[in-house]
């Protein structure tokens, strides 16, 4: 069996996976590291988040996202790898500039 | 601004969002962003270990992987895979648990990126470039082999297990007298590493996340010692011949639980049990049976008490960052006892 997809392992981990997909799915996870490893990972990381209530993102970065989804500011490229933000995407296009 | 918040189940499925995301609607991109941006700070919070402007960065990281469109130009095919997913394939996640998954992903593959920069110590950089990347994903970005494995085995779809085997052992042949002493202290000393599944452990704690400085170069590493190291590897192959001889289900329970960390609430629903008692039941099946297979193994009862301790501790819900390998707790004393998924950690007062 192939490994499985995100989606997939996001289904088993919340025990949302239809039944016999599910089976299959421990049964691969078994002997499959990297998906074993998946699954370790996603509970640490939801473990950990969940203790990070008091953090909040500050009002600049919550801009700086809502930015990414004009069209036009920053067109995301479909080959290029995910690359940090700099500052000049701070100002928007006809906004203060 | 958005309340960072824990991960909640009670929360309604934001499904329609996602689909007015998907289909390019920017209003709803900033509703998204203001459901979700705080949930993915406290996720990207652990990775930044600490450097505030860091995290910040990764949050951009995975909107961006978020919104990127497919080879044909379709926008935000991840979000879009998650939907075709659910409606063909029955995946029925909560969004959140699927977002932490992809965000995890996005961070980690971009701090790949950014370590494939650094300069390799020199008894790496005459290794195959396989084994070079193998180097970059246990040590610099402090992966498991599992975990490695999978980041490897997704970009070279070529990779078979036995040839990264070789490639693991290749790194671990040419660190051998450097620093392979002081990997096997922390398998010692965390026997939740030893697992039948990633045979040689590794620094995978949660303090050894991929923005950890070059262990490599730790003040402490010192030369490796034949005979602690002989001692090392017998205590990991009983433990794993012992866990190879449970009940398939009984082994998966302590392989997740024990080995990777997740509690028993997490545990039971992978398993698809009814109840979580039934993942301690099994749990404690598991230390009998091994108390029973490697005392007649001849392992000395000192070392297979603190095996069991071990078990037994990881077994216990985690109270904080770094507590997993505390104390000696005891499985049995904490039936029904689980720190997850509840609004359980009020204000600690960020420590930033
Ligand atoms: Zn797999």
């Amino acid at each position: 069996m192939t490994c499985l997809s995100a989606e997939e392992l996001a289904a088993l981990f919340d025990g949302r996976l239809p039944q016999a997909r599910a089976a299959q799915g421990r049964s691969h996870l078994a002997g499959c590291p990297r998906c074993a490893g998946e699954i370790q990972r996603l509970s640490e990381a939801l473990q950990d988040a969940a203790r990070q209530d008091a953090l909040r993102p500050s009002a600049e970065l919550l801009a700086q996202a809502v930015a990414l989804g004009h069209p036009g500011v920053r067109p995301v490229a479909a080959e290029v790898p995910a690359r940090p933000v700099p500052a000049d995407t701070r100002a928007a296009p006809n906004e203060r500039k | 601004m958005p309340r960072a918040r824990p991960h909640s189940p009670h929360r309604p499925e934001p499904l329609a969002l996602v689909r007015q995301v998907v289909a390019g609607n920017p209003a709803a991109w900033q509703r998204f962003v203001e459901s979700h941006l705080g949930f993915l700070h406290a996720l990207a919070w652990r990775y930044a270990r600490g450097d505030q402007d860091l995290a910040e960065e990764l949050c951009l990281v995975a909107l961006e992987g978020l919104r990127r469109p497919d080879a044909e130009g379709r926008g935000c095919y991840r979000l879009r895979r998650f939907l075709e997913s659910r409606e063909q394939l029955g995946t029925r996640s909560r969004f959140t648990t699927w977002l932490a998954l992809v965000a995890k992903n996005l961070f980690r593959d971009w701090f790949r990126e950014r370590e494939g920069r650094r300069h390799l110590p020199r008894e790496i950089e005459g290794l195959a470039p396989l084994g070079q990347e193998v180097f970059r994903a246990l040590f610099w970005q402090g992966l498991t082999e599992a975990e490695a494995w999978g980041q490897l085995h997704t970009h070279r779809p070529g990779l078979g297990p036995a040839e990264f085997e070789a490639a693991v052992a290749a790194v671990y042949g040419a660190l051998r007298a450097r620093d392979l002493w002081t990997i096997y202290q922390d398998l010692l000393r965390r026997l939740p590493a030893v697992s039948l599944d990633a045979p040689l452990g590794g620094p995978d704690g949660p303090h050894l996340q991929l923005a950890d400085p070059d262990p490599v170069h730790r003040p402490d590493a010192r030369l490796l010692r034949a005979e602690e190291h002989a001692e090392a590897e017998r205590l990991r192959s009983l433990l794993a011949e012992g866990l190879a001889s449970l009940p398939a289900a009984t082994r998966q329970v302590v392989q997740l639980l024990v080995f990777r960390g997740l509690d028993g609430d997490q545990v039971r629903r992978v398993m698809g049990f009814r109840t979580r008692q039934r993942v301690y039941d099994e749990m404690a099946r598991a230390r009998r049976r091994l108390r029973t297979w490697l005392g007649r193994r001849g392992l000395g009862a000192e070392a297979l008490e603190a095996a069991l301790a071990d078990l037994g501790a990881c077994a216990e819900p985690r109270e904080g960052p770094g507590s997993r390998s505390g104390g000696g707790g005891r499985l049995d004393g904490n039936v029904g006892r689980d720190g997850s998924g509840g609004p359980g950690s009020e204000s600690e007062g960020g420590d930033a």
